[in-house]
């Protein structure tokens, strides 16, 4: 097998095939092979890269992740999900699937017709990259009409010691109009230094909604590049929550474009780092109809020499009148050495508009914190208290109750293990 | 009880607790009164056990033990309870959780067994029927837009379930109506016994009404200047605090 590093990848063989075919996917993967060659690996020159240096962070080798002829792997029996083994939709794997919802892999056929335009790949390769390079990617497409609930796990490595490898789950998610679909999205990783490069579309269509939940929690000495890029028509609303703690490396790109009018974008992010993990949170929304709404909140809690950056940008277009548009981080900084971007960005071109944003650091309030020691808490299970309760806003409104009571434990685990 | 003696006590080398003698007996209310800037609260903060005060001099004993190298959450698995004059707010925690964990905690520290989810409630619905308070209010985040009184109220439901030993109450009366100022005095009357102290700390003599004590202090620059019973809340009721400064500047 060959191994690749980061710095090598876009010259590699990977990236070099010409194009055999001209049919709709290759011709698709040709013209994102091109792209990512011509974009280059970012670095901090770029501003959107401004804060992250790759190569300090991706270093080791890697291979490309293939769909295991003889898997070993043995799925939890609790979870009835769409299961990616190492990126690759496995069919074996996947199991009660709903029956309002279709699943294909994507081929020239099932291709839907705005695959992969609902994507924001500037001075992003990585999207280009996952284009070119996924394979058993998928189609879900949830039926008109339906209340529907769906997991989806992530397999990643198959033992401790397997070789580094670089993944390339890619979803397109229908949501047919008022079809009602709760998502939630999880990872299992064997081994470390595995590359994970995801990429999600939702197309949202009118009178629909999406609740959208990711836990990107306990992916350890792995590294997630996680697009999620949502179009949302008329009265639709998809919403995000995105849970990350205890996972070395992280760039989300967040999406969400309101093409029709009165549509609904909510973005919330719940993100505690420690040690030296690194996450970097870039959002876009996009209020091209008027009448829409957006809510944006992250909350971060940063520990030990840990790094978050959040960028998050609203454009408002010029025929987005009526538009409300609200963004918000708060951030609790808990060490000397944790740093902390944050860089909210509003661009308004329509006059009448309802927009803010605002961003708040600091640490812990020392009267709530004496107030709760006083009645006999001790001062680490106050802090834990304190912490939670600021989290509280966000893992409150995850609509899976059962995924709520495990985020709350994992946060008091990760929080008391500090 | 408890035994404060030549108590000396700082914040940013301002000196406020300026030689405290007192003492506290099982059984007994103590009312300690004074003109604002007296060292009133800064006494409470420093039985509690606030880092920002430091003790430059003197003792003070709880139980026989020495409560000055004691931590906060050990004082009150100890038995000490203060009601703050300001109860913070704290939101995204419930009272209820809130004090699900300090019980259990004290009852750590003592080497009881805790309560598991369902005692607790029924413990909790008892003291919430004690001191008359909505147990719905109790699930809410703690004192998060509770008015002046409902939070003065939440400290006497806490005070309820934690069953201190000696309670010190700072300026518990302040931003009462009456109505509230009787709800809490019937909290802290009913929940008196032989065997607990309360620490009374007030500017005014009103709540002197309701809860009444056996010994008056009158605390004045730092110092506890007089003592007497209840009338001398009502001599200085009448007639101000000047008269103690007068006294004190002849003697």
């Amino acid at each position: 097998m060959n191994t690749y590093l980061l710095s090598d990848l876009l010259t590699s063989s990977l990236f070099s095939a010409e194009n055999i075919s001209d049919k709709p996917l290759s011709t698709i993967k040709q013209s994102a092979q091109k792209s990512a060659i011509k974009k280059g690996i970012p670095n901090p020159s770029k501003e959107d890269w401004k804060y992250i240096n790759l190569y300090k962070h991706i270093h080791t080798s890697f291979q490309l992740a293939e769909l295991p002829l003889h898997n070993t792997m043995k799925v939890d029996s609790k979870i009835s999900a769409i299961v990616f083994l190492n990126g690759h939709y496995s069919s074996t794997l996947s199991k009660n699937v709903n029956k309002n919802v279709d699943i294909e892999v994507l081929d020239d056929i099932s291709l839907p017709e705005c695959f992969n335009t609902l994507v924001n790949s500037k001075d992003n390769p990585f999207v280009d990259i996952n284009t070119s390079l996924f394979n058993h990617g998928i189609h879900v497409n949830c039926h008109p009409g339906e209340d529907i609930s769906i997991q989806i796990h992530h397999i990643i490595g198959n033992s401790h010691d397997s070789q580094p490898l670089l993944c390339n789950p890619r979803l397109f998610i229908s949501v047919q109009e008022n079809a009602k679909v709760e998502l939630l999205e999880s990872y299992t990783i064997h081994g470390k230094h595995h590359i994970i490069n995801e990429i999600i579309e939702l197309d949202v269509h009118p009178n629909s909604s999406i609740d959208y939940t990711v836990n990107q929690t306990s992916l350890e000495e792995n590294y997630l590049f996680y697009g999620h890029y949502s179009t949302i028509k008329t009265k639709a609303i998809s919403t995000i929550h995105i849970v990350n703690a205890g996972t070395a490396f992280t760039r989300n790109e967040i999406n969400a474009s309101l093409v029709e009018q009165h549509a609904e974008a909510n973005i919330y992010g719940a993100i505690l780092t420690k040690k030296n993990e690194f996450i970097d949170n870039h959002t876009v929304v996009n209020h091209i109809a008027p009448h829409c709404e957006s809510n944006e909140l992250f909350k971060h809690i940063l520990h030990d020499e840990s790094t978050i950056v959040f960028n998050g940008k609203i454009f408002v277009f010029k025929d987005a009148q009526k538009t409300n548009a609200y963004q918000s981080n708060k951030s609790l900084l808990l060490s000397d050495n944790a740093t902390l971007n944050t860089k909210p960005q509003l661009e308004i071109f329509a006059d009448d508009v309802k927009c803010s944003h605002g961003a708040t650091s600091g640490a812990l309030d020392s009267d709530q914190l004496f107030y709760l020691i006083s009645r006999g808490i001790p001062e680490n299970i106050a802090k834990t208290l304190l912490m939670k309760a600021f989290m509280n806003e966000i893992i409150d409104d995850i609509p899976n109750e059962e995924l709520k009571e495990s985020i709350d434990v994992l946060i008091s685990h990760y929080l008391t293990r500090l | 009880m408890l035994k404060i003696n030549n108590l000396h006590a700082s914040i940013n080398d301002t000196e406020i607790l300026k030689g405290i003698n007192l003492q506290v007996n099982a059984g007994e209310i103590h009312a300690i009164m004074g003109p604002n800037g007296s060292g009133k609260s800064t006494l409470a903060s420093v039985l509690a056990g606030k880092e920002d005060y430091e003790i430059t001099q003197g003792s003070i004993e709880f139980l026989g033990k020495n409560l000055v190298d004691m931590k906060p959450e050990h004082r009150a698995a100890e038995g000490l309870f203060l009601a703050f004059q300001y109860p913070v707010e704290i939101p995204g925690v419930s009272t209820a959780n809130f004090l699900k964990t300090a019980l259990n905690e004290i009852k750590k520290y003592r080497g009881e067994e805790t309560l598991d989810a369902m005692d607790f409630l029924s413990f909790m619905k008892e003291k919430a029927k004690l001191v008359d308070i909505d147990i719905s209010f109790i699930q809410r985040s703690l004192n998060e837009g509770f008015s002046g009184g409902e939070k003065k109220r939440n400290e006497i439901f806490q005070l309820a379930m934690l069953e201190p030993k000696l309670s010190i109450l700072d300026e518990t009366d302040s931003g009462l109506d009456i109505d509230a100022l009787k709800i809490v005095s019937h909290g802290v009357n009913t929940l008196k016994t032989k065997n607990n102290a309360t620490i009374l700390i007030t500017h005014y003599q009103r709540l002197l009404d309701y809860i009444i004590p056996d010994y008056v202090h009158v605390l004045y620059k730092g110092k506890i200047v007089k003592s007497g019973d209840k009338n001398l809340a009502l001599e200085l009721e009448s007639r101000g605090y000047d008269w103690i400064k007068e006294d004190l500047s002849l003697a």
